[in-house]
């Protein structure tokens, strides 16, 4: 039992340092629409049908251009040095084992890599654990003659029959033509499921003479422009570089692929006044505007690697894509801000007396700031630990007043035997700027004067812009036309989020909102609009509230309940689970339950169960239209690996009739039909959005379709309608922050943060 | 919305179940993952690219089994997998891995004896920091995690050789520690 000791002070040193209040949700969302299947990409391009750029074609705009006479870019393998004559696989090799076929379709060998393209067939899925161990690790090494091996690849593809990996390795010196691709099994498969210790010879030939490399443009040395129209009137010349307050933002490269260009760059923060506590989390966002200020979409590259090369914790590389050629240049890239984390500390001091007992309470009522963002310490409290292996708790019970800043305690001094420092704090309280818990154990009651060091987790933001020029090449093809700009940009909301705005007239009603605070603690709150008067309801991720306001759908481990507002009473929907999106119907007499596949209508109250069968093997509901026999959900096309692309429909509960109404391409349809039936707003994957899309409004046709919403480098997602179906209220979510709803009026473009209001909307009633 | 059915969403490609499981498990996922990696930023890389691989590798998944080991085991997986493209500096010799390790055992006696100060978590901290990363992975697995040795030796993939015997060596000099302080 005493090896818990080891496990106690393990799991200190990670409270210490691994805040509680982490939230890589958003981040992963994003993950999810950025991982365009690099599988998929190679499947659309095969590598040998590589895009064709002569040099003799690349005109360059009165700008002296370096080309990088030593590195090239291909298509799946990225930028090569070309040092050395380029190789390929003198042939595809194919080696079946027990029905299990590995094909090593392509290669390509530089002066700097190896790349290999490995697909693989035939993998039964009962071969894949049932159990909760993750299987084999399926490490792929390349052996050369000489003995040497090559590392750094795996072949597994987690859970599918069929996949492709791509493998990488350091480069394969010039005089060997042959390897052995050797993999212990196929990843994430059972040990001794499957053949094991495979070995697949490869021979290596010179590429042929007309496999074409795009020429890599290098912009070093820095080529500078002058570029007057763009209004920075203190620097009118700009360079593919730019250093200020010790933080370098760097154009490097370019290279012309399919549709548009890459961009590849570095941040390097080596030289700022950097936070000497530490920071983490770096986050920067950056811009792309023509000569007469109009954004340029472009996305940040996520398959392929990126130049780490040299590691410098200091500097990151990235690499974006333009969906166009043709530009009104030059093209400015501005980094408008850099924002990290940090973790600043504060010392307090809390005489507890010499005989301090459990249940004793101590008022403290002092503001805390760290770097600006300020908690007020509230008290501490001495309370008996339910833990036998500690003696007591001491409690800080903080309001946290910005919303979404979290404390941690720890006593510097500790009398003997301390076990574990506690930190963060759960999310009980309020809703909004909340009351907080701050915790440390003790082997004992502690006593005296004590020592703590109080720490929080904070943005620290430095702010630019930092603008960098790029002259593209200049091409036959015509500028295309600026999309509209969307009502809620990420300027819009950087000037709003500070901003202390009144409702519009007239706007009011109830809204339910949840917040970030995990289960069992309530997260489920209703308030008027303008986040007074909260009140918590229940603790569930995926409510629904009833159009009159009065009833709460929620789910619970045994299924779907409601809760009647007023009395409290919650009723159990018996035989029914499930429900992550469910809708009321506009007369609240009945349900629309999202199952995942074809959903469910039910009355209210629980009887008349009816599945709506779709066809589509992924059903997400939308809504209901006003005549309350119409459902509206978004269906994917196509077989299950087709996870993109959903085309939104109705399905009339009377007649049975379905029509479809719009494609949209998404992961997961997200929308909501506006009261009269008719608009529809969404998400949807636009170019340069880098989350779950844009949010958009259209007739149920699919016309007159509108920008809503499109942020930078923050979520903006889940619209939901007001009462008259003239505001829109879409939630944005930032990094390490808590939700923010934000009223939009999708027809004047008028925006209101809902400011006392930190969580996602869910639905707003009259 | 409970972890079975988060589960079977996402068993059905939808993504709100990853979202369950995200806020469920991210703490002690990047706990884990920082323990190893000794870097924050590089822990959350860790477990984001883990619950994206969750999203691809669940229907290998049984539904009946808790969902937290087998997540938190490819965490480590992918934790040793990230250090080792990460690692920039020299590696340290199979000398100095051993001497780091013993030291690390010493401080389990010193926590045994002592558990006085935080002193002791920054000696434990400063000692892990001179392993590799299967092996603090091997302290993780078995400390933190509290997995069997049994489950380690089999979710490691460690070559036969240093990892398996500096985790026997440290298992049986921490035993030896442990039952000299109960006797």
């Amino acid at each position: 039992m005493k090896e818990d000791r080891m496990k106690d002070a393990l799991e200190s040193i990670a409270r210490r340092d691994v805040p509680e209040n982490i939230n890589l949700w958003p981040r992963i969302a994003a993950g999810f629409d950025e991982r365009k299947s690099f599988i998929k990409t190679l499947r659309a391009r095969p590598m040998m049908a590589l895009i064709i750029i002569l040099l003799t074609l690349l005109m360059l705009t009165g700008v002296a251009y370096a080309i990088g006479r030593f590195s090239g870019y291909i298509p799946g393998v990225g930028i090569i040095d070309l040092n050395a004559p380029l190789r390929v696989l003198a042939e595809p090799v194919t080696v079946t084992r027990e029905g299990v076929i590995v094909t090593v379709k392509e290669a390509v060998l530089s002066a700097d890599k190896t790349v290999l393209f490995v697909n693989v067939e035939g993998v039964p899925r009962d071969t894949y654990p049932s159990d909760e161990s993750i299987g084999c690790m399926g490490n792929a090494n390349l052996r050369l003659a000489n003995g040497t091996l090559l590392e750094g690849g795996y072949i597994g593809g987690g859970g599918w029959t069929h996949f492709e990996n791509r493998l990488e390795y350091g480069p394969i010196p010039a005089n060997v033509n042959e390897a052995v691709l050797t993999f212990d099994c196929i990843g994430f498969t059972k040990p001794g499921a499957l053949p094991e210790n495979w070995e697949i010879p490869l021979r290596f030939a010179p590429a042929p003479p007309d496999m074409t490399v795009a020429p890599v443009i290098e912009l070093f040395p820095p080529v500078v422009t002058n570029i007057p129209s763009v209004g920075v009137t203190s620097t009118p010349v700009l360079s593919t570089t730019m250093t200020q307050d010790g933080i370098t933002f760097t154009l490097e490269k370019f290279v012309e692929v399919e549709g548009g260009y890459q961009l590849y760059g570095s941040l390097d923060l080596s030289g700022a006044a950097l936070p000497a506590q530490g920071y983490f989390n770096t986050m920067a966002v950056i811009k792309m505007t023509d000569t007469s200020g109009n954004q340029i979409p472009f996305e940040a590259v996520q398959s392929e690697p990126q130049d780490n090369t040299v590691y410098n914790p200091n500097k990151v590389a990235w690499i974006y894509r333009t969906n166009q050629k043709a530009f009104a240049a030059p093209l400015t890239l501005t980094l408008g801000w850099v924002e990290m984390q940090i973790a600043p500390q504060i010392p307090f001091e809390l005489d507890l007396g010499p005989n301090p007992q459990i249940g004793q309470t101590w008022e403290i009522n002092r503001d805390l700031t760290f770097e600006g963002y300020t908690v007020h310490l509230l008290s501490a409290q001495l309370v008996k630990s339910d833990n036998p292996q500690w003696a007591s708790f001491l409690k800080f019970t903080y309001e946290d007043k910005e919303g979404g800043i979290f404390i941690n305690v720890m006593d510097d001094v500790p009398q003997k035997p301390l076990i574990e420092v506690a930190g963060g704090g759960g999310g009980g309280g309020g809703p909004l700027t909340g009351i907080r818990l701050a915790s440390m154990a003790y082997g004992e009651i502690p006593s005296g004067l004590r020592r703590f060091t109080i720490f929080s987790r904070v943005p620290y933001r430095i702010s630019g812009p930092w603008p960098v020029v790029w002259n593209p090449p200049s091409t036959t093809e015509s500028v295309p036309t600026s999309a509209p700009e969307a009502c809620l940009t990420s300027e819009k909301w950087e000037q709003i989020k500070g901003q202390h705005e009144a409702l519009p007239a007239g706007l009011g009603g109830k809204i339910l909102f949840t917040t970030d605070a995990m289960p069992p603690n309530i997260n489920v709150f209703i308030s008027n609009l303008d986040g007074s008067e909260p009140r918590g309801l229940v603790s569930d991720y995926y409510p629904s509230l009833s159009p009159d306001g009065t009833k709460l759908l929620f789910s619970t481990n045994t299924g779907l309940n409601i809760l009647d507002i007023n009395s409290g009473q919650t009723t159990a929907l018996e035989g029914i689970s499930g429900g992550m999106s469910n809708i009321w119907s506009p007369d609240g007499t009945r349900i629309l339950i999202d199952s995942g596949q074809d959903p469910y209508v039910i009355n209210a109250d629980g009887t008349g169960l009816q599945k709506i069968e779709t066809g589509s093997v992924r059903v997400n509901p939308i809504g209901w239209l006003p005549d309350n026999q119409t459902i509206v959900f978004g269906a994917q096309v196509g077989d299950v690996y087709n996870l993109y692309e959903h085309v939104f429909k109705t399905y009339n509960l009377q007649t049975g009739e379905t029509k479809s109404l719009f494609p949209i391409t998404i992961k997961t349809p997200i929308g909501a039909i506006s009261p009269d039936g008719q608009w529809i707003a969404f998400n949807a994957r636009m170019f340069g959005t880098n989350l779950d899309g844009a949010v958009f409004i259209s007739r149920l046709d699919g016309s007159e379709r509108k920008l809503v919403a499109m942020l930078d480098s923050t979520l903006a997602f889940h619209p939901i309608w007001s009462p008259d179906g003239q505001w829109l209220i879409v939630n944005v979510v930032e990094p390490y922050k808590p939700t923010s709803p934000v009223l939009v009026n999708p027809f004047t473009c008028q925006s209101v943060r809902l400011e006392n209001v930190r969580g996602e909307a869910q639905s707003w009633r009259p | 919305m409970n972890e079975q059915e988060a589960i079977q969403r996402l068993k059905r490609g939808d993504i709100r179940g990853l979202e369950t499981l995200v806020y469920s498990y991210q703490v002690k996922a990047v706990r884990t993952a920082y323990l190893i990696t000794r870097d924050l930023h590089v822990a959350e890389d860790v477990v984001q690219d883990s619950f994206i691989q969750v999203y691809h590798a669940i229907n290998s998944f049984d539904a009946a089994r808790p969902f937290e080991p087998w997540f938190l085991r490819s965490v480590v997986h992918a934790s040793v997998r990230a250090m080792k493209k990460l690692t920039r500096q020299v590696p340290l010799g199979e000398d100095a891995e051993d001497e780091a390790f013993a030291q690390l055992a010493t401080q389990a006696e010193s926590i045994e004896s002592q558990v006085e100060s935080l002193e002791v978590q920054r000696q434990i901290w400063e000692a892990m920091q001179r392993l590799s990363p299967r092996q603090r992975a091997v302290i993780v697995q078995r400390y933190f995690l509290e997995m069997s040795e049994k489950d380690m030796a089999a979710e490691l993939n460690a070559a036969p050789g240093t990892i398996k015997w500096l985790l026997n060596a440290a298992r049986e000099r921490l035993r030896g520690l442990l039952e000299r302080s109960e006797g």
